[in-house]
């Protein structure tokens, strides 16, 4: 029993609700990839005036989370679900709200791949004509004209999350994607799993980084830790600008 | 597309980055605006990114653009953060920042536009104003053509923009007092490499003739001259009307002289 399995069910049970309240709910199977995908694929930005299609930007909303396992059971590697309508589907232009849920099982997956899998989700510049901006929770994506036209879909899309997952982590032999684009509501109940998930992926992080001798809870990094050549000089101003402070604070007592 | 214009700074491959300087009043940021509607008209920027040093949104307005998130507000985020002492790792901090930025960009049609803003926080805090710095180079690096309206002077713009650039275009008016300040800041570039630049020049706004004893002015002190823009009252009733520089008239004097200039870059 791995720490996320129940979510991964949550998942499962959250779909078979959107199919009972009759959102169109369908099936792909991860095939081939009709598009580069990898380090320097994707485009890095993709501006508005280049977009055929918008997902998940910060008005529309989004929710992003990723699960692990170590049952095969739970995963059927290759599957994509989507829950809304698909980018083929779309006009020009088109906004749409934006959920994705990467599911990725192994029998070597420990909870201390959980990190390697989060960074997946920040793949910006690894798919061909699709720009992703994430933020933790979120994901933001473009998807550009030229792509578009030939035949970029949540399948592919799938498909392409699915190799770039098995890239960075090789443990892991089965990978499943959920998208949702039917509706900013219908992103709620992921946005509840996904906090669920974060609690215990902050007390994993948390306890990483005890064993590294640090208290998350203690550790700030706001101070100055800049490596500015006159970082001696401005420290010395700042003394004298104390000074002179204390000195009027001393001559007005 | 990319690097489709200009050759981009000495061995960076870069795209090519033009600023506009000078002292307050002499209408920078009406020349900018001007520079990026003959850019977009002349389709040779490629893709144009402009932004607006100036913390007041001088060049937002006189584009006729809204911003909903300046980098100033990006800046604070990072600051509550960190002050908070997230819980974030670095990566996702990374990730987070390109997010942030995104959302700054304000894009109409062929333009986009980063507005620099200002910073509630007081206090030098140059490890963010690095990241920042650093988020900006990822970004404009996309681009083609990247046009600064440096408001906020060199130091500012070298420190919270960008510490290189192709062309510096120092405005002035025709006054002795504004020629003072395109000498000083010749020589900050020059002498003090306050900012790495590959080509400075002048540019006289306003000007009701006498180029031949401007020309001469400059050439006293070693600057090169870019061009000459008119005095222009369909751009003085734009500017008192608060329209956008793009609607300009396509024959308006200041506007034809500006491309002249954007050809001469």
């Amino acid at each position: 029993m791995s720490l996320f399995d129940d979510h991964i069910e949550q998942i499962a049970r959250y779909l078979v609700r959107m199919r009972a309240t009759g959102r169109p709910v369908r099936e792909m199977q991860a095939g081939g990839l009709l598009f580069k995908v990898g380090p320097s694929a994707g485009p890095g930005l993709v501006l508005k005036s280049e977009t055929f299609m918008e997902l998940g930007s910060p008005t529309v909303g989004s929710c992003a989370l990723v699960l692990l396992t170590e049952e095969a059971a739970l995963v059927r590697d290759g599957r994509i679900t989507l829950v809304g309508p698909d980018m083929t589907e779309c006009e020009p232009g088109v906004t749409l709200p934006f959920g994705q849920v990467i599911v990725a099982a192994g029998p070597g997956l420990t909870e201390a791949h959980y990190p390697a899998l989060v960074e997946t989700q920040y793949v910006a510049d690894q798919i061909e004509g699709f720009m992703v901006k994430s933020t933790p929770g979120r994901v933001w994506g473009r998807v550009s004209m030229g792509v578009a036209v030939k035949g970029f879909d949540f399948a592919f899309l799938g498909a392409a999350l699915r190799k770039l997952v098995m890239t960075h982590l090789p443990e892991a032999t089965a990978v499943e994607t959920v998208f949702v684009t039917s509706g900013k509501a219908d992103l709620e109940p992921l946005g509840e799993i996904a906090a669920a998930a974060g609690v215990i992926a902050r007390d994993l992080k948390k306890q990483r980084w005890e064993e590294r001798g640090i208290d998350l809870d203690d550790c700030a990094f706001g101070g100055h830790c800049g490596s500015c050549p006159d970082k001696t000089v401005c420290d010395e101003v700042k003394k004298l600008a104390h000074t002179r402070k204390r000195l009027a604070a001393e001559a007005e007592a | 597309m990319k690097g489709a214009a200009g050759s981009g700074a000495a061995g960076t491959g870069a795209a090519r980055r033009i600023a506009v300087v000078g002292k307050g009043g002499v209408g920078k940021t009406a020349l900018a605006a001007m520079l990026a509607r003959v850019l977009l008209d002349g389709r040779s920027a490629g893709r144009l990114l402009a932004i607006d040093a100036d913390p007041a949104l001088g060049l937002v307005q006189a584009l006729g653009l809204r911003v909903e998130k300046t980098m100033g507000q990006v800046r604070e985020t990072i600051l509550d953060a960190a002050r908070a002492g997230a819980d974030r790792e670095m990566a996702e901090i990374a990730a987070t920042l390109d997010y942030m930025v995104l959302e700054a960009l304000v894009e109409n049609g062929g333009l986009a536009l980063l507005a620099m803003g200002r910073s509630e926080s007081l206090g030098c805090f140059c490890a963010v104003n690095d990241v920042l710095r650093d988020a900006i180079r990822m970004l404009a690096d996309r681009f083609d053509t990247i046009l600064v309206d440096g408001e906020a002077g060199l130091e500012q713009l070298n420190r919270q923009v960008m510490d290189e650039l192709d062309r510096l275009v120092i405005v002035t008016d025709p006054s002795a007092r504004g020629l003072q300040t395109v000498a000083l800041l010749d020589e900050l570039v020059r002498e003090k490499q306050v900012i790495r630049c590959a080509r400075v020049g002048v540019v006289f706004n306003r000007v009701v003739g006498g180029e031949d004893t401007l020309a001469q002015s400059a050439a006293a002190l070693g600057v090169e001259v870019l061009g000459f823009i008119p005095q222009d009252p369909v751009l003085a009733r734009f500017d008192t009307e608060g329209r956008s520089l793009l609607d300009l008239p396509a024959d308006s004097a200041a506007l034809t002289a500006v491309r002249a200039l954007a050809a001469a870059l």
